[in-house]
């Protein structure tokens, strides 16, 4: 099943039919999972009326994405590692454990992803970031993505200083060196925009050969008030950049990526759907409604993150509307759920030097 | 240092120490006899404004507003009175310093009331992020006191990093610390003037008890209010006031009494949606993964999430459950007796609500613990109502001096 939805061209299947053979996937990875992770169960047993056998992908059930903060979440007794990561350093980390077969699922999810893409060599990379970023301990967004992408670089090289400043002759020298054929160039939107673009926007710099992945960061960028379509202008019009690729994704569902379309729109590959959720009733929304993402996925198999619910807002645009072969639905990715301060009694110092 | 004294409309007038010393000085030189015909008047006017306000008033300053009504006012006055020793004569205390909590910010509002009532002095440090409401409250009291040529009260605010909080302590008489055990820390080390007696409010939890099989026999529109009156203590403030419960303790036992208290859970569900209650969808989030951490861990058995307003966990076991999340989270645990919750009381524990008992039995039950916490216990529906004795206090003695007269 795996591997017959991961040997298809990433966005082949129609609606229908991927649901379909997603949804044996998902069945048998809840009951799996159910088995293998006792607080995965208590889980089913208090929340979700037990272990069912589900008949839509809407009615599996879902894991709040917060909840691999609170508690490390595990459905193999074999070797392992915890990923431990979080949105941004200082946050609690989420801790996920991943074993060699998840592992070796997640790689070969992103080769099949990012293959029609970036073709089958490795191609000289340029990390808009920092090498710090690759902390061992406790990985943030931003280093996962590095760390990922790395696989399909060669001569990975960072363009930013550890505090975060572009270093102009190091990414002038790496255009030099290796701007006569395609390259790579990844990093989070803010940084691309603010470290790459406006660093060089007076300047010289053929990107012409480039193809720049980018994620994250939306929320600076909404912010700055720079759209997507306005940024990829600029990167066109500026330094000929034109084979650009947002992507959506998060740390709790390595692997399952979703890559932006010629429509700008991103879509999920074939292991993987989304179902956008009203807040509060937390039911289906409708073709074009905003709500909150929940992201299935046929990959986690040593820990229950087959069926998420994110804290990320976004609405489905199309469905199996065919833009260069690409089938099954198409996002936008809005914004994050919004949280005030909630009131109390309790103050804490540090708030009230804040103050 | 920068400190500024604030007036009316929220202007902020820079003041300097010496001046505020001396000004505080004068006016512990002139201090008012407790309750006076003159604050009592000028206090009540301003409930007045506030009940007869034209714009939306949030519940908690309505409360506040009825509290401070003639009729209410009168009553604390002849009991304060009646409980006075006799053979003496009470006087204020003289300068007292209010530190109100940052969020919750109306309850400073009752301590500083019933500090002036006494005929203190007072100066009220005010964050530089009050509601408008506040303002608006604050405005009432300061065109009040310059109606009626009263220099003795300050609103002051100066950052928090500086000299303040010391300088001023070193003024007063007493002084009032609203905060977490945190907050308190960073007083404790403050002088007060020569005798001068700290107060302190600090973190504080609170719950609820109920009868489950009062909770069974409720008919519609019993359940009904009750649900209200749940409402109000849960719903007001986020559920994070020192009073608001977060576990309902159930005396009874699961397999007869839950799906009474599933009802009555449901019903204030509604109650809360009617009555406008709204959570942000990150709040909704975090309390579903609260309540499925618990369920993993294995404390809850059962939890419900699907409510927009109201989020809950059951749990089989007969213990104290510590989650305290807020924002319409509620956990239900289950008891044999009422006495069983003086096994669950802890010293910071506040506020006992309870439903469905016989006064009786919560005197006995509230005299008998061993344990230091529990120190209010109150009806439900109750929960936010300020009273003159506040976590252990009774703050109209505690904001005067006895004089023996013999």
């Amino acid at each position: 099943m795996f591997d017959r939805l991961l040997e298809a061209p990433p966005y082949s299947l129609r609606q229908g039919e991927k649901e379909r053979l997603l949804l044996a996937g998902l069945n048998e990875l809840t009951r799996f999972h159910y088995e293998k992770c006792r607080d995965y169960a208590r889980i089913l047993d208090a929340a979700w009326g037990g272990l069912g056998s589900y008949g839509a992908i809407e009615d599996v059930p879902f894991l709040p994405v917060g909840l691999f903060k609170e508690r490390e979440l595990s459905s193999t007794d074999g070797p392992h590692i915890v990923l431990q990561s979080s949105g941004t350093s200082g946050q609690v980390p989420s801790r996920i454990v991943v074993d060699p077969e998840t592992s070796t699922r997640q790689s070969r999810a992103l080769i099949a992803t990012f293959r029609p893409i970036l073709g089958d060599r490795r191609l000289p990379f340029l990390a808009i970031d920092t090498r710090d970023v690759l902390k061992p301990t406790n990985l943030t967004a931003r280093g996962a993505g590095v760390l990922g992408m790395m696989k399909f670089g060669a001569k990975a090289t960072f363009a930013l200083s550890p505090t975060l400043e572009t270093d102009l002759k190091t990414v002038r020298d790496f255009v030099a060196a290796h701007g006569g054929a395609p390259f790579l160039i990844f990093g989070f939107t803010f940084l691309v925009w603010t470290k790459l673009y406006e660093e060089f926007r007076d300047g010289e710099l053929d990107l012409s050969n480039a193809i720049l992945v980018h994620s994250g960061g939306w929320k600076k960028m909404e912010e700055r008030k720079v759209p997507n379509a306005e940024f990829r202008e600029a990167l066109r019009s500026r330094f000929n950049l034109t084979r650009i690729y947002n992507f959506y994704g998060f740390v709790e569902q390595i692997g399952s990526m979703f890559v932006e379309g010629p429509d700008g729109l991103l879509y999920p590959p074939n292991f993987t759907d989304v179902i956008v959720r009203k807040a509060g009733s937390w039911e289906p929304a409708s073709l074009g409604e905003e709500g909150v993402l929940q992201v299935v996925s046929l990959l986690p198999g040593s820990y229950p993150g087959h069926s998420v619910l994110t804290e990320d807002t976004g609405r489905i645009l199309a469905v199996d509307n065919g833009a260069e072969g690409r089938f099954g639905k198409a996002i936008a990715v809005t914004g994050r759920v919004e949280k005030a301060e909630l009131r109390g009694c309790s103050d804490v110092v540090a708030t009230t030097r804040a103050a | 240092m920068h400190l500024t004294s604030l007036g009316l409309n929220g202007a902020e007038t820079p003041i300097d120490m010496a001046t505020l010393e001396a000004r505080l000085d004068a006016a512990r030189g002139a201090l008012v006899t407790p309750f006076s015909a003159e604050r009592m008047d000028l206090v009540a006017g301003v409930g007045d404004a506030i009940l007869k306000s034209k714009s939306a008033v949030s519940s908690h300053v309505k409360h506040f507003g009825f509290w401070i009504r003639k009729a209410n006012l009168r009553a604390l006055a002849q009991d304060f009175e009646r409980r006075r020793p006799s053979g003496t004569v009470s006087r204020p205390r003289g300068v007292v310093f209010h530190v109100p909590p940052r969020n919750v910010e109306t309850v400073f509002l009752y301590s500083w009331v019933l500090s002036f009532l006494t005929g203190n002095a007072n100066v009220v440090r005010l964050s530089h992020d009050v509601s408008a409401e506040l303002g608006g409250i604050c405005d009432l009291f300061l065109a009040a006191f310059e109606e009626n040529d009263d220099g003795s009260q300050f609103f002051v605010r100066y950052p928090s990093d500086s000299e303040g909080s010391r300088l001023i302590s070193a003024q007063s008489d007493v002084r009032i610390v609203w905060g977490g055990d945190a907050k308190i820390k960073a007083f404790e080390d403050l002088p007060l003037r020569g005798g001068g007696k700290a107060i302190w409010f600090g973190d504080r939890t609170s719950l609820c008890v109920l009868d489950g099989e009062k909770v069974a026999a409720l008919n519609g529109a019993e359940r009904l209010d009750l649900a209200h009156r749940l409402y109000d203590d849960i719903f007001v403030f986020d559920q994070m006031a020192c009073s608001s419960p977060h576990t309902l303790y159930v005396v009874g036992d699961a397999a007869t009494h839950l799906s009474g208290v599933k009802a009555l859970l449901q019903t204030l569900g509604e109650v809360a949606s009617e009555r406008g209650a709204s959570w942000a969808t990150g709040h909704q989030i975090s309390k579903m993964v609260q309540a499925f951490a618990s369920a993993a861990s294995g404390w809850s058995r059962e939890v419900s999430w699907r409510d927009a307003m109201l989020t809950s966990t059951v749990t089989d076991r007969q213990e104290r459950a510590d989650l305290r999340v807020g924002s319409g989270f509620l956990n239900v645990v289950f008891i044999p007796a009422l006495d069983a919750v003086n096994g669950i009381l802890q010293e910071r524990d506040q506020t006992v609500t309870h439903f469905g008992f016989e006064p009786e039995a919560i005197v006995s039950v509230a005299g008998s613990g061993a344990a230091p916490g529990g120190m209010r216990w109150t009806p439900v529906g109750t929960a936010l109502n300020f009273d003159f004795v506040w976590d252990g206090y009774d703050l109209p003695f505690e904001l005067t001096r006895l004089v023996r007269v013999a």
